[in-house]
């Protein structure tokens, strides 16, 4: 680990107990975030997105849910180790989560300023009057109009897109050194979305934290993110630089996740979709777990395969060489 | 703080904007009430014992009354009223529209005021005995509205006074069941798991039990005080709250404010101090209203057993009691304490109903 990793997971395996077994929601995921930058996550419902980073926060619920094995490194220090009592300094302080349904994510029975309060006062120990000069600022820099009337209204009087900046107020307001954003931006209009990425980018120059981007959308990553991870049923199946993976996928599903974009130069053609489903939790195929939604499946494929770099800091769950990825 | 302010919308009829002095005047007296409320309890408790009440301790003790029920029943509208005045007027306007349920509020605060005035308004003292042969049992008339009981004490006057039993008894029991079973239901619904099992089967093995045995077992033991009555009143009845409270409990703790809440470091007491139980508040207040009113039940029925308050402190079960062998020949002995009971105990109701449709909860 050098000084510019900032959060390294290594081999974090994650089960649920459910009726049919045991699902491994997350199995064997290591990947790591720098200092600053912006890492996308990417994959379908169900592969373990969500799951890794309620790990990070140790927010599972459990039961039924567990972390199984694995380790967390963040800043030097194992996630996993700690107590709850400083496990609960580290949310929302050093790192904090927006979740995707901004209309929800607020208390209905406090002001917004109040709720943003709230969290600096319990973090920050500073006064109530201090707490809300922060809170004015924050929403200020989110982009926020007119803050003090915001501070004093309550979340059902806002709007979906002003919501979300209120939550990433929120989040921001400890000045965190990694923000988890779970999909901030699929519960909101096209317009909005576009505006609430740019306001991320905007506040992760200026607080020069990381972000952890967790989305089902190429195009969100593709915009944001410097690096990628794609996960699928719950492993990490491609991770590299966005350029390096987007112009030379390395393993089918990510070419397939490309190819169900619908994009204007394919007008009147058919939109492709990856056939099947998502393979069960608590039965996962051998082997490679896309073979069977894969087109270019073979019988070797039921070996098990390794992540493996097939071009300079671009690795592959996938034994077969796609288009020769170039060397930064 | 906070609430200050949310009082401060509500106290000028819900429209915001009437300029400050109301505002402050208002929330002055907010915490004048509530702080009165603490220090004098003893004393509010008292006015249903002793049929004259200490001059200023009662005057202050019955505004701590007028506070209770302010607190209790309007509470919820304030917290969003402070939103927009929207929200407020909005629920107000769907109590109105609740005709039965304006009419019930209309009723229960004019018992309310009878109650917290009876000093002033009783015609008679209610416990001074006059010469039986001339004012035994008189029917009513333009001295006597209700007419006299067998030791020629005036009727009104003890229907009057009696409301401060009931009420009083009522409204204490009620709040402590509140509070228990509030507590022990967000604690229960939120820690989940065996926590939750146990005490929820405790729950289920105390509403197993027949209350009103309980009731008469402990009364028959212990020396009769009306503090022992509201306190089995209020240990035996806070079950359903506790009941309604986690079912409430166990949909929010999974909602996304009180996951975000976790994942910004907020600790458990405070998950559900601040943001399970506030939310839970206009369920609260509905089921209140609606055990207030059996509670005024279940008094009169001690009181008719001859187990509740004791004479000469009128309440109307015991006045009921007491005109039971002349019902045929002195009807209004028994029929105006009667219908006093139905009276409150509709209206109670009637506003249940109401504050259930306006604030939009759903009641198991």
């Amino acid at each position: 680990m050098n000084s510019e990793t900032l959060l390294e997971i290594t081999n974090l395996t994650c089960s649920f107990r459910t009726a049919e077994g045991v699902a491994r929601a997350v199995d064997n995921v290591s990947f790591s975030v720098m200092r600053g930058e912006t890492l996308g996550v990417v994959g379908e419902s169900g592969c373990g997105k969500t799951v890794t980073a309620l790990a990070i926060l140790r927010l599972i619920p459990s039961p039924p849910g567990k972390i199984d094995a694995g380790k967390i490194v963040y800043k030097g220090t194992d996630l996993l180790t700690l107590r709850q009592r400083e496990m609960r300094k580290i949310r929302g302080n050093e790192i904090s989560m927006i979740f995707q349904e901004p209309m929800t994510s607020l208390n209905p029975v406090f002001t917004c300023g109040y709720q943003i309060d709230e969290a600096v006062i319990l973090h920050q120990k500073v006064g109530k009057k201090e707490a809300r000069e922060r809170t004015i600022e924050m929403l200020h820099l989110v982009g926020n109009p007119d803050p003090p009337v915001c501070a004093n209204s309550y979340p059902h009087q806002l709007s979906g897109g002003m919501r979300q900046r209120v939550m990433i107020a929120m989040a921001l307001s400890c000045r965190p050194s990694l923000l988890i954003a779970d999909e901030p931006t699929t519960a909101l209009d096209v317009t909005i979305q576009a505006q609430i990425l740019e306001l991320l980018q905007s506040l992760r120059e200026r607080f020069g934290m990381a972000v952890l981007m967790i989305t089902h959308d190429l195009g969100v990553v593709a915009e944001t993110a410097q690096r990628v991870v794609v996960m699928y049923a719950g492993e990490v199946v491609e991770v590299g630089r966005v350029d390096d993976v987007f112009h030379h996928p390395g393993h089918p599903y990510t070419i397939g996740l490309q190819e169900s974009i619908a994009r204007g130069s394919q007008k009147g053609r058919r939109l492709k979709a990856i056939p099947g489903r998502v393979p069960d939790p608590a039965d996962y195929p051998s082997g490679c777990r896309f073979r069977d939604r894969c087109p270019l499946a073979e019988a070797r494929c039921a070996a098990e395969v390794r992540l493996r770099e097939a071009a300079p800091r671009h690795f592959t769950r996938c034994w077969k060489d796609m288009t020769p990825s170039k060397a930064p | 703080m906070a609430a200050t302010r949310r009082v401060l919308r509500y106290v000028p009829g819900g429209r915001p904007g009437r300029g400050p002095w109301v505002a402050a005047v208002c929330s002055a007296f907010f915490y004048l009430y509530a702080g009165v409320l603490v220090a004098r309890l003893s004393a509010w408790i008292d006015l249903f014992r002793s049929p004259a009440p200490d001059g200023v301790g009662g005057a202050v003790a019955a505004a701590a009354g007028l506070v209770l029920f302010y607190a209790a029943a309007v509470y919820p509208g304030i917290v969003d009223e402070r939103a927009s005045g929207k929200v407020f007027a909005d629920r107000s306007r769907r109590f109105r529209a609740h005709k039965p349920a304006v009419v019930g509020l209309v009723v229960f605060l004019f018992f309310l005021g009878v109650s917290l005035l009876a000093p002033l308004i009783a015609p008679y003292d209610p416990s001074v005995q006059t010469d039986p042969a001339v004012e035994r049992y008189q029917s009513p008339s333009a001295s006597h509205l209700f007419g006299t009981d067998k030791f020629g004490r005036d009727i009104l006057s003890r229907v009057i006074f009696g409301a401060r039993v009931s009420l009083g008894v009522g409204v204490s029991a009620v709040l402590l069941a509140t509070l228990l079973g509030t507590l022990v239901g967000a604690a229960s619904g939120y820690a989940g798991g065996r926590v939750d099992d146990a005490a929820m089967r405790v729950v289920d093995g105390l509403l197993a039990f027949p209350r009103l045995l309980l009731l008469l077992t402990l009364v028959a033991f212990f020396a009769n005080s009306i503090w022992l009555v509201v306190a089995v009143l209020a240990l035996t009845g806070w079950m359903g709250f506790a009941r309604l409270i986690r079912a409430e409990v166990l949909v929010l703790k999974e909602s996304d404010f009180v996951q975000a809440a976790v994942a910004g470091g907020v600790g458990r007491g405070r998950i559900v101090w601040r943001h399970l139980i506030p939310n839970t508040l206009g369920t609260v207040v509905v089921a209140a209203t609606l055990r207030f009113a059996m509670l005024i039940l279940l008094e009169s029925y001690l009181s008719f057993l001859g187990l509740g308050v004791q004479p000469p402190t009128p309440s109307w079960g015991g006045m009921v009691f007491d005109g039971r062998e002349v019902l045929v020949a002195a009807w209004w002995v028994s029929a105006f304490p009667g219908l006093a009971i139905v009276g409150a105990v509709v209206a109670c109701n009637l506003v249940g109903d109401g504050l259930r449709d306006a604030l939009d909860v759903r009641m198991g």
